[in-house]
């Protein structure tokens, strides 16, 4: 078994150690994985069963309640395949802009030297280390003079780059070789040929990880979602609000159905690249 | 060449950058949701107990009645998605909310000519068919700028056949006996009450049984005319903590009242777990998927038995219990006023009881509380279409808009129909019950009211320090419990911390 890979080849104190802190992550990751298991059966079980028997298997099986969310969760007129759209379309399209934008401007300020190259950096510092309380009003205010609100185009505010993976990316072209760009300059490439076909297919373990964690953290936002967009509700909008009616409903069974319908995209997309995620970028292609 | 289109570009880009910046700094109402026309009613609608669905049918009915008219709303589920754009004149599009109590009136439309309204067809203006003493809660230097769409009473809610398999033939008329009745019901293996968290909706009894001792006057200047001695006296919100010293111990509350979510407590009240619960008019409609409320009533808030040191005729609890029948006994029809009469005064079991007497009584018995005043439709004045929002009200209010209300929902608002009244023989037990309450309450008790003093409002002040005053009476660890006494010395400490540092300071 891989867990026990060359375990011959180790000291009795590293095996014990291994063994210890492998039994407390199965523990941990048993424990992610209870909460999965118990809303599921939550969601096959009648509300009266929840509340007075949370810990218990089902007597029943209501798998009809995973076929009543789609009728039942109903926001302001858009039902849950519409929630899962725009869910999608403002998750998946913001963090793009958001991570292209904070790529390119990161690589600017790292690779070329220009006036006020190195005051981005030192902004972003100042903007992570200061709290800035207060802002929610004028914030609305800006993003309603834009003719954002309630509109699809509201993805254009992932544009700009002042955020804290300026400082990831910038970290990592300053020590990505410049050599890459010289090598492509000696075939010829312009400014925009070495970044697109030198300097970004370097950088893609980085901004596929930074993507992804940025996608499930804006996939399960429903803060801006809720003041920005209310009549284009997200799925975690959606959820919200139908926590609320739920519970003036006691429906806790069609609840718990709808958190593990809406969960399904994130741990799917996870499992799938969590690999990507914790890849470290290998340095290759050098010659001399 | 490409050295200057590079330049133009970036300056380009440039130049869109500082726009954006400075976007902020356009023209009042430029950009965003644009504000429909004045024939398009955008209504913010918070959705809770009471469900859209009376809501979609009024707007049926009314775009029906009024085709010139056409009604788009939102839903939110949460207070503050309302309160936040409300007051944004120059972001905000709604023309009408449908929300909670808000008390600031400063963006908000006089709605004094949709009561003073008659609806064609009906005798009466919508003002006269609004229980006035729901009007006087709202009433606000005269005007008014709110009016409800919703709400309930509150009560002690009953499982009857726990009570008919405990031998428990009659209802409490007094704390006392209350308590007597949970002693028959812990002796029948049951367990008498349970609640939800954080006092569940004991701060609705409490108001009542403050006002049944101090006087409804009394209670309401408290409201309107607040000073420190006055929240520090030792005054009927003692006595409603005594109660519950009494009422709320821990063998008769039902384990887990103290922490679990009321849909959760309601569920195990439903399934027959505890006897008696305090609820609302909404416990038949929220938990309609869980099981049926026929076997379950509401009953009269019963009498604070310290009422006795009020009163100068009556000084026993059994005097007291025997005034209270003979109140109700007028007040059910079962007899008649004369029978009771006795020159000015009034004569019960050969007990004479001064007319002050029954009158202070009948007020605390006729007493129910009710957040009706807690629900509240506005107009906000910068709505662009106010008067097709005032003409939905003025429907909402009429009698075919009241009946659809009615229908849907099987609750009534202290409202009534201009002509006859809503039929309620289709209505279950539980909501049919309801409406009995309602019709024989002489007062439906509500401190929300518009002209309250603004220290609690603005200052944040309350009369119990939002205190848990019966978790801490019932709560399974020694440590948590507290006893009357200590429950009071809390409240006044906190009361003498708060009332000059935080409460008059907030109003300054």
């Amino acid at each position: 078994m891989k867990l026990f890979k060359n375990f011959h080849r180790k000291a009795p104190m590293e095996i014990a150690v291994h063994c210890i802190v492998s039994a407390i992550f199965m523990v941990v990751a048993l424990s992610y994985l209870y909460i999965l298991v118990w809303a599921f059966l939550a969601g096959v079980r009648t509300h009266s069963e929840i509340v007075f028997d949370p810990l218990g298997l089902p007597t029943t099986w209501n798998f009809r309640n995973y076929i009543d969310v789609f009728s039942l969760l109903e926001v302001n007129g858009k039902n849950f395949l519409d929630m899962l759209v725009n869910s999608v379309w403002f998750s998946v399209v913001t963090v793009l802009l958001q991570q292209v934008s904070t790529m390119s401007f990161a690589y600017c300020c790292s690779k070329y030297k220009f006036p006020g190259s190195k005051l981005p950096y030192a902004i972003i510092l100042i903007m992570i280390t200061l709290p800035i309380y207060g802002s929610g009003g004028a914030t609305y205010k800006l993003v309603h003079s834009l003719g954002l609100i309630d509109s699809y185009a509201y993805v254009l505010l992932g544009l700009g780059g002042f955020n804290m993976h300026f400082l990831y990316y910038t970290a990592y072209f300053k020590n990505l070789s410049w050599s890459y760009a010289e090598a492509a300059m000696i075939d010829g490439a312009n400014a925009w040929q070495i970044y697109l076909y030198a300097m970004f297919p370097q950088a893609k373990p980085i901004f596929g990880a930074l993507f992804l964690t940025s996608w499930v953290g804006n996939w399960n936002s429903y803060e801006g979602a809720l003041v920005y967009l209310p009549n284009l509700p997200t799925m975690p909008v959606g959820i919200y609000q139908f926590n609320i009616e739920m519970i003036y409903r006691a429906r806790f069974d069609i609840l718990f159905a709808a958190c593990v319908l809406v969960s399904i995209p994130a741990l799917i997309l996870f499992t799938a690249f969590n690999k990507t995620i914790t890849t470290n970028v290998s340095v290759g292609g050098l010659k001399g | 060449m490409k050295r200057v289109v590079k330049k133009v570009v970036s300056l380009a880009i440039v130049s869109i950058l500082v726009m954006g910046c400075l976007a902020g700094c356009g023209a009042k109402g430029s950009g965003g949701k644009k504000k429909g026309d004045s024939k398009t009613i955008e209504i913010a609608f918070l959705q809770q107990g009471l469900g859209i669905e009376w809501f979609e049918a009024i707007i049926k009915g009314f775009e029906a009645k009024y085709p010139e008219y056409t009604v788009q709303y939102t839903t939110t589920s949460t207070t503050a998605t309302l309160k936040a754009t409300y007051g944004l004149e120059d972001t905000d599009s709604y023309d009408l909310y449908l929300g909670q109590k808000n008390y600031d009136t400063s963006h908000m439309e006089p709605l004094n000519d949709v009561l003073e309204a008659t609806v064609e067809g009906e005798s009466k203006s919508i003002k006269e068919k609004f229980n006035q003493a729901y009007l006087d809660l709202e009433n606000k230097d005269g005007n008014y700028y709110m009016l409800t769409y919703g709400g309930g009473i509150i009560g002690f809610v009953y499982n009857k056949k726990i009570f008919k398999e405990a031998g428990i033939d009659e209802l409490p008329r007094t704390t006392d006996e209350l308590i007597m009745i949970c002693d028959d019901l812990s002796d029948a293996n049951v367990k008498p009450l349970c609640h939800f968290n954080s006092d569940g909706y004991y701060t609705y009894m409490n108001q009542v049984w403050w006002a049944q001792y101090d006087g409804l006057d009394a209670w309401t200047d408290f409201y309107k005319n607040p000073s420190k001695d006055k929240m520090l006296a030792k005054d009927g919100r003692y006595e409603v903590i005594k109660v519950h010293e009494s009422l709320n111990n821990p063998d008769n509350v039902l384990i887990g009242s103290n922490s679990e979510a009321h849909v959760t407590m309601q569920t195990k009240f439903l399934d027959g777990q505890s006897a008696m619960m305090v609820n609302g008019s909404w416990l038949s409609s929220e938990m309609k998927n869980v099981k049926s409320v026929d076997n379950f009533a509401m009953m009269k808030t019963p009498v604070i038995s310290a009422i006795t040191d009020k009163l100068t005729t009556v000084k026993t609890e059994r005097e007291l219990r025997a005034l209270i029948t003979a109140i109700d006994n007028v007040t059910d029809g079962k007899e008649t006023i004369d029978t009771y009469k006795d020159g000015e005064n009034y004569k019960v079991n050969e007990k004479s009881v001064s007319a002050a007497d029954w009158e202070y009584v009948k007020t605390a018995r006729n007493m129910m509380p009710a957040n009706y005043a807690g629900i509240s439709a506005y107009i906000p004045t910068y709505s662009n279409a106010k008067e097709g929002a005032k003409e939905f009200l003025k429907y909402l209010y009429s009698d075919e808009g009241y009946k659809i209300f009615a229908d849907t929902l099987h609750i009534e608002i202290p409202f009534s129909l201009s002509e006859g009244t809503i039929d309620t023989s289709k209505w279950n037990p539980f909501e049919q019950n309801q409406a009995e309450l309602i019709a024989t309450s002489e007062t439906m008790l509500c401190n929300l009211m518009m002209d309250k003093h603004n220290l609690f409002i603005d200052g944040g002040a309350e009369p119990f320090v939002n205190h848990l005053i019966v978790n801490g009476m019932c709560a399974q660890s020694q440590k948590d419990r507290h006893s009357a006494d200590e429950a009071w010395e809390k409240i006044t400490g906190l009361i003498k911390d708060r009332y000059d540092n935080m409460w008059m300071a907030n109003i300054q």
